[in-house]
C-alpha cells in the first residue's frame, strides 16, 4: 500500500517535470543538462596515467640504483669460491686454507706473493679478500695493490659475498670461518 | 555583443570549449600511452641485449675460474642457442664484440642503436691458442708451456699480453664461440709458476 503510494507520487513528479519543460531533452538549451562527468573522468584518468607513469619510473629508478648489487653479487660469489681453491692459499691438507699463507698475503711488505695471488683476475673488478675465523679471533685482509692503501675502504658502493672455509692454524689446529669477496662499484663497472 | 553573449544562456559556447578540449586531452593522453609502450619497447629491448652481454661474461667468467693450477678447460658458447637471443628483436643483427678486458654487444632495432658492455673478472684474451704461443715466441722466444716456460719477469709478460688483447675482435652470433683457459708458464726464481688466461675466438 505504501509502495505503491510512493509510486505514483513518482510518476506524477515526473510527468509534472516534463509538461514543464515542454519539450524533449534535445530542445532544451539552458545548459542545465551539460553533463560535467566526462570532466571528472578525464581529470581522473589523466591523473591515473600520471601516477601510474611516475610509479612506473621509481620503480625502475630503484633497479637502476640495485643493478650493482644484483649483477655483481654472482660475480662476487664466482670470485669467493674461485679464491677458496686457490693454490697460494691452500694448506697441506686438501680443501683447507693455510693460516702462514694467509699471514704473508696480508702482510703490507708482500707485495710481489699478492701480485701472483690477483694475477688471474682482469683488474676490472678491484676487490679485497677478508677471511676470518668463525669464533672471530683472527682475521686477515688481502687488499690488490692496483689501488691506494685503505682505497676499498672507502664509501664505495659494495657486494660482499662468503663461502664457508676451514682455517688450518697449526698442524694440530683447524677452526671453521668465512672467506668474504667484497666487490666495489667503479664508473666502468 | 557583450551583453547579447553574456545574456545568452544557450551553453552551446560552453558544451562546444569543453569537448574540444575533451577530444585535446584525449590525444594527449593516448599520445601518452603509445609513448610509455613504445618506451617499454626499447627498456626491455635493452635488457634483452644487456642479458646478452652478462650471459656471455658468466660464461666467460666461469671457465676463468675452472681449473686453476694446470690442465685446459674448454667450452663452446652459442648466442643463437640462447632463449632470450632467439625471442629478442634485433635478430642476427648484433654485433659481438670482444677484447681483453670486455664484451660489447652492439644492435639496432627500430633504427634505435642498443649497446650492452660487460668486463670480465678474469684475464681474457681475444685470439686462439697457436696465436697466443706465436706472440709469446716472437717476443720472449718460447711459447710459454710447460716443457718450454718463459724466463721473464710475470709483469712484464702480463704487460705484453695485456697490449696484445686491448684490440676488438669481431665474432659472429650464429657460430660456435670457443672460449678455453690455457696456461702460460714462466720460469722465476722460485720455480716455474703458472698463470691462466681466457682465450675467447671463433
Amino acid at each position: 500500500m505504501v509502495m505503491s503510494l510512493f509510486i505514483n507520487n513518482l510518476l506524477a513528479a515526473v510527468r509534472k517535470l516534463r509538461n514543464k519543460s515542454g519539450s524533449s531533452i534535445l530542445g532544451d538549451e539552458r545548459g542545465a543538462l551539460e553533463p560535467h562527468s566526462d570532466l571528472v573522468a578525464t581529470a581522473l584518468a589523466v591523473i591515473g596515467f600520471v601516477v601510474f607513469a611516475a610509479l612506473l619510473s621509481r620503480a625502475y629508478m630503484g633497479y637502476e640504483d640495485r643493478s650493482f648489487a644484483l649483477e655483481n653479487y654472482e660475480s662476487a660469489s664466482l670470485l669467493a669460491g674461485t679464491i677458496a681453491e686457490a693454490p697460494d692459499l691452500r694448506a697441506e691438507n686438501p680443501g683447507k686454507l693455510s693460516a702462514p699463507a694467509l699471514d704473508k698475503l696480508s702482510d703490507p711488505y708482500s707485495r710481489d706473493e699478492r701480485i701472483t695471488f690477483f694475477a688471474p683476475f682482469s683488474g676490472n673488478y678491484p676487490f679485497l679478500v677478508e677471511i676470518r675465523t668463525g669464533d672471530g679471533r683472527w682475521q686477515w685482509l688481502i687488499e690488490p695493490d692496483l689501488v691506494e692503501p685503505g682505497y676499498l675502504m672507502g664509501k664505495q658502493e659494495q657486494v660482499a659475498a662468503s663461502v664457508p672455509v676451514v682455517i688450518e692454524l697449526n698442524a694440530a689446529e683447524s677452526v671453521p670461518g668465512t672467506l668474504t669477496v667484497v666487490l666495489y662499484n667503479t664508473p666502468w663497472v | 555583443m557583450v551583453k547579447e553573449l553574456s545574456g545568452d544562456e544557450s551553453a552551446w559556447a560552453d558544451f562546444l570549449i569543453s569537448k574540444a578540449a575533451l577530444i585535446l586531452a584525449s590525444v594527449v593522453l593516448f599520445a601518452a600511452l603509445f609513448q610509455l609502450a613504445a618506451g617499454f619497447k626499447e627498456v626491455e629491448a635493452q635488457e634483452q641485449l644487456d642479458f646478452l652481454a652478462r650471459d656471455f661474461k658468466t660464461a666467460v667468467d666461469e671457465t676463468g675460474a675452472g681449473s686453476f693450477s694446470g690442465g685446459t678447460q674448454e667450452l663452446s658458447y652459442r648466442f643463437d642457442e640462447n632463449e632470450v637471443f632467439l625471442i629478442s628483436p634485433f635478430g642476427e643483427n648484433i654485433e659481438v664484440c670482444v677484447s681483453g678486458e670486455y664484451v660489447h654487444l652492439k644492435a639496432k632495432y627500430d633504427e634505435k642503436s642498443f649497446s650492452a658492455v660487460r668486463p670480465f673478472s678474469f684475464r681474457v684474451l681475444p685470439f686462439d691458442e697457436s696465436a697466443l704461443r706465436g706472440k709469446l715466441h716472437t717476443e720472449f722466444g718460447t711459447d710459454g708451456r710447460e716443457e718450454s716456460p718463459l724466463r721473464a719477469d710475470f709483469l712484464e709478460v702480463n704487460n705484453f699480453l695485456r697490449v696484445s688483447g686491448t684490440e676488438e675482435v669481431i665474432l659472429t652470433v650464429n657460430e660456435k664461440i670457443s672460449i678455453k683457459k690455457e696456461f702460460v708458464y714462466i720460469k722465476g726464481s722460485e720455480g716455474v709458476s703458472a698463470f691462466g688466461y681466457v682465450l675467447v675466438y671463433q
